[in-house]
């Protein structure tokens, strides 16, 4: 197997450290570790390429560098924001050597060695669907076709909600699966018997030509998984909008309306939670719902989860562990066993208009 | 797919005696802006639309012109900083302009020709203390970051509720993480940023 480098970014040393927390208990328990890439720096997010686009190039291609001394084969990313950065740094890069060659000697590092860069989408497929995954990342689909619903096979045996509560149903956990070895039988002990709206935002998804995300407008990558994980994703209209970023200290305002619209529509889709892989998107709908709620004026309590702490709630891991109480709205879910009813199923959702 | 650039031939044969600024956006970012027939499809699906001075398909046309009072307007606009670059209008537009990638360039003309925009000072003073942030210690320090923006701008209070409850919770770091390899860092910085 190659080795997996692992690219946290700034923000999940800080604001987003349960982001991170929540990965590396996912990484431990299903047996595949992360190695740190060493002396790491800033992907310089939107600041440097609103400063100078030799800087915002200069400052991942240093992260491409580090992960190809380190050895590393292929860089997990979990942060969006640095995600993006890099794959279009390393896009600029192959497509024009004349820039490669000025970084190169500018950050006095090879940049020619190829690295695969994963997201954290692409990473658990590996984990919960492997097999499944296209190293080539979908590269020749038509963004605009239909989303590509099924892509990766369901297994219908894993207990959606519904399934849960029937009383005689069969966990097969240890009869029929013994010569089946099915990851998601093996890891996804606690199904996350849950209503979920998955949010991409912008950047796991755009540039599309670059990114190549399985559809621009109507992504289902993450659905797949949280699916795979015994959730059940709601049909929502806000999978890719943008949640206001980078405007989080210096226009609150901005953020208040555009992450309200994205927590109303999850609301009236019936989520219990939204999820997100991307600390900024993280930040903006839970650190800033006070804001939210002044700006919307209506109490919106709907809790806001990183990928791996959901998937990591499937797996059985203890939310101290996943960084659950480091949330700004209060997240009430715990361990489902699989055997038995959801426990304490929360009330509907709705957003409440004031008296 | 984008073809013979209408913007290539015209700097084959000038017409103009100054560098126009459809000419220098194309020399900079490689788009051809007379590509744009004003469908209007980023203004449609641009968050910020509502909140900008100049919508992203009207600046489009503005800088058509090659105009200098219009490029002036353009890089004086309240828009160029209001550009979340959530690449939307990117996705969506039919002759596949990097409209994200011209207000990039044309954020960083309005800061060389200091024509920002006088509303856009939080979000400048914001960009400036990121990158201060990123200078001294090639991370994001946000304690610093933070401080840095409030002697900008002298919002000393915004916030300051969330401080003890972020820092309760471990997610704020009081002293700085640093790169250990300073050389580079510094050496990045003096190359590309002026």
């Amino acid at each position: 197997m190659s080795r997996t480098g692992y690219y946290p970014g700034c923000s999940l040393k800080g604001t987003a450290r349960e982001y991170e927390e929540s990965l590396l208990a996912v990484a431990e328990k299903a047996g595949r570790p992360l190695a740190e890439i060493a002396d790491w720096n800033c992907c310089g997010a939107t600041a440097a390429h609103g400063t100078s686009h030799e800087l915002a190039i200069a400052l991942p291609a240093r992260v491409l560098a580090q992960a190809i001394t380190g050895g590393m084969e292929e860089l997990l990313v979990p942060c969006s924001g640095c995600y993006n950065r890099l794959m279009v740094t390393r896009h600029e890069l192959s497509r024009d050597p004349a820039l490669r060659d000025k970084i190169s000697k500018m950050i006095g590092a090879d940049l020619k060695t190829p690295v695969r860069i994963l997201n954290v989408l692409e990473w658990l497929e590996t984990i919960l669907a492997p097999g499944t995954e296209d190293p080539d990342h979908v590269a020749d689909q038509d963004p605009g076709q239909d989303p590509p619903r099924g892509d990766i096979p369901v297994r219908d045996d894993v207990p959606t909600q519904g399934d849960a509560l029937k009383p005689d149903h069969d966990s097969g956990h240890s009869d029929a699966g013994d010569h089946d070895p099915d990851p998601v039988r093996e890891l996804i002990t606690h199904p996350f018997n849950h209503k979920v709206a998955c949010y991409y935002g912008c950047f796991l998804t755009r540039p599309v030509d670059v990114l190549k995300p399985d559809s621009a407008e109507y992504p289902m990558a993450m659905d797949q998984l949280m699916e795979r994980a015994g959730a059940t994703p709601v049909d929502w209209e806000f999978k890719v909008e943008c949640c206001g970023a980078a405007f989080a200290v210096s226009r609150t305002t901005t953020i208040a309306r555009l992450s309200g619209l994205i927590l109303e529509n999850a609301v009236r889709r019936g989520a219990e939670a939204i999820i997100v892989a991307c600390p900024l998107c993280h930040a903006n709908m839970d650190l800033r719902r006070d804001a939210i709620q002044k700006e919307r004026n209506r109490e919106i309590d709907l809790p806001v989860l990183y990928l791996p702490q959901a998937i990591g709630l499937a797996m059985g891991i203890e939310p101290r562990q996943l960084g659950l109480h480091r949330h700004r709205v209060p997240v009430t879910f715990s361990l489902n066993p699989r055997n038995g009813a959801p426990d304490q199923k929360p009330e509907p959702r709705t957003a409440k208009q004031p008296a | 797919m984008k073809g013979v650039s209408p913007i290539s031939f015209m700097a084959e044969h000038p017409t103009h005696s100054v560098e126009t600024p459809a000419q220098k956006i194309f020399d900079h970012t490689g788009e051809s802006l007379s590509r744009c027939y004003q469908c209007g499809k980023c203004t449609a699906g641009c968050p910020m639309s509502e909140e900008m001075d100049i919508t992203p398909s009207r600046m489009m046309r503005m800088l058509q012109y090659d105009d200098p009072a219009m490029e002036e307007e353009a890089l004086r606009s309240y828009s160029v900083w209001l550009c979340l670059t959530c690449g939307t209008c990117l996705a969506r537009c039919p002759q596949e302009i990097d409209i994200p990638g011209v207000m990039d360039f044309l954020r960083t003309e309005s800061l060389r020709k200091g024509m920002m925009n006088p509303s856009a000072k939080n979000i400048v003073s914001f960009q400036k203390s990121f990158i201060d942030s990123l200078r001294l210690t090639g991370m994001l320090y946000e304690v610093g970051l933070v401080a840095g923006y409030k002697a900008r701008t002298w919002k000393l209070f915004q916030d300051m509720s969330l401080v003890p409850w972020l820092f309760l919770k471990g997610k704020l770091n009081l002293l700085p993480h640093r790169v250990k390899d300073r050389k580079t860092v510094k050496k990045i910085f003096r190359e590309t940023v002026k």
